[in-house]
């Protein structure tokens, strides 16, 4: 029985995902797609999550390019910490821990802030008025988060190579100008591609799940918090599943 | 306009009205399963509704946007979207069914409703400031401005007070003239003098 339903619930999501990119399809004609709804969203998940993004990027590029000088200079080698910080941060880091902090902020609200409108039967009143539910809660929704996770993603790839050479400079002088240098001699245009085409489909896959889950509650408001959960480890999971399959896919081209 | 509703409420026999101007038809359903889905049906959120709603010959699926072109809906709790403030709630609809540049009409239109149901709430607010009959007064508001051909109501007396209930009442009594109403209650104080016919529905 439990296995039936885990595959009517996998249906439902296929479903569900199909219908949201239909929909985006017409995009320029549907008048359901709000715009409020969309500033509201990249508010939200975008801007609210700078300081958090921020002291996340400023941490982790300090510390690495710490410990990656410290070591490679123990080998003379102390030119590769541009490498080490193009591969780490901007191929990896900086698209996954974005992600990390956008599915704890902003999935979880997304999740839970539709749970609880099909429960006081908000979804109901919007269907009455003739709306469209996944164009006007999940498709705005869904442009607000890709659109805010690029941005978050892009910030938190400037603030973590700033911050490094801030912090490495305490401790042994750099001059800026070379290690900008250094830094763009090494990033390459594959990699500024990695690292947006990897927030574009974390942000789609965080508010495609957190949506479906929300819009699963039937009745109750106790399955909210059960349908957060599961939103949740859905999105970790998938988007370290596709992070590796994106790494990969570019790794074989390479 | 006519409403034919087949297979219902029993099999084998077809629910037909007769929807104009000036008719007010009481759906009295003591289980209040049906009347309400039935309701439900002709707005469109009522997936689970099997019978066929033929509106002047034409099939309810067959309408552009449902029936929400043509039905106007006020729930029994009166619903609002919680994340948007009293305005935004009353002109989402408006915007969608009119357009954006109609936003001078909406004002003008809202201040009237506004007198007629002399009510003074501060529009700016979240659904969740204002009390309950306030909010269902305002669902009231919301459904007119869309001007529908039909307005449906869903237990339309309830969390209304005594003196709420009969400024209710004497201002639906003045829209009867420009409106098809199809109520769905199981209050007597409706079926007493204010609808054309009572229907009553068999659990």
């Amino acid at each position: 029985m439990k296995v039936k339903l885990e595959k009517k619930s996998q249906r439902g999501f296929f479903f569900f995902m199909v219908t949201t990119i239909l929909a985006a399809f017409g995009i320029a004609r549907n008048r359901h797609i709000n715009s409020t709804v969309i500033f509201r969203q990249i508010l939200f998940t975008g801007f609210e999550a700078l300081p958090i993004i921020s002291f996340i990027a400023l941490g982790i590029g300090g510390l690495i390019i710490l410990q990656g000088y410290t070591l490679l200079s123990n080998f003379g080698q102390g030119v590769w910490i541009h490498v080490i910080l193009v591969t780490v941060v901007v191929k990896e880091l900086s698209s996954i821990i974005t992600a990390l902090v956008v599915v704890a902020r902003s999935g979880t609200a997304i999740s839970t802030e539709l749970g609880n409108m099909v429960v006081n039967r908000e979804i109901d009143l919007l269907r009455s008025f003739g709306v469209s539910p996944i164009s006007y809660l999940v498709l705005s929704r869904l442009i607000g988060v890709i659109i805010a996770m690029m941005a978050l993603t892009l910030y938190f790839n400037i603030v973590a190579v700033l911050g490094g050479w801030f912090f490495s400079n305490i401790f042994n002088r750099i001059e800026f100008r070379a290690f900008i240098n250094d830094f763009l001699g090494v990033l390459k245009f594959s990699d500024v591609f990695m690292s947006l085409i990897k927030p574009v489909v974390f942000g789609f896959l965080i508010a495609i799940i957190a949506s479906f889950q929300g819009m699963s509650v039937v009745k109750a408001s106790t399955e909210v918090p059960q349908r957060t959960i599961k939103a949740v480890v859905q999105s970790l999971f998938l988007i370290i599943v596709l992070d590796i399959l994106i790494t990969w896919a570019f790794w074989s081209i390479a | 306009m006519k409403l034919q509703v087949k297979d219902f409420p029993i099999p084998g026999s077809d629910l037909v009205l007769s929807l104009e101007p000036g008719k007010v038809i009481l759906l009295k359903d003591e289980t209040y399963v049906k009347a309400e889905a039935l309701l439900e049906a002709l707005c469109g959120i009522n997936d689970s509704f099997e019978q066929l709603i033929v509106i002047d010959e034409t099939p309810i699926s067959d309408f552009p946007a449902g029936g929400s072109d043509v039905f106007a809906y006020v729930f029994d709790e009166g619903i609002m979207i919680s994340n948007l403030t009293l305005v935004e709630n009353l002109y989402l609809p408006f915007q969608l069914r009119f357009g954006n540049d109609k936003r001078e009409s909406f004002e003008q239109e809202l201040e009237n409703w506004m007198q007629v149901f002399e009510l003074k709430t501060d529009l700016s607010l979240r659904p969740a400031f204002v009390k309950a009959a306030q909010k269902k007064l305002l669902c009231y508001i919301r459904a007119l401005l869309l001007k529908p051909r039909v307005l449906l109501f869903d237990n339309p007396l309830y969390l209304l007070s005594s003196n709420e209930r009969r400024r209710l009442l004497s201002i639906l009594e003045d829209l009867k003239r420009d409106f098809a109403m199809l109520i769905c209650s199981n209050d007597d104080e409706f079926a007493s003098g204010f609808c054309s016919s009572i229907i009553t529905i068999p659990a």
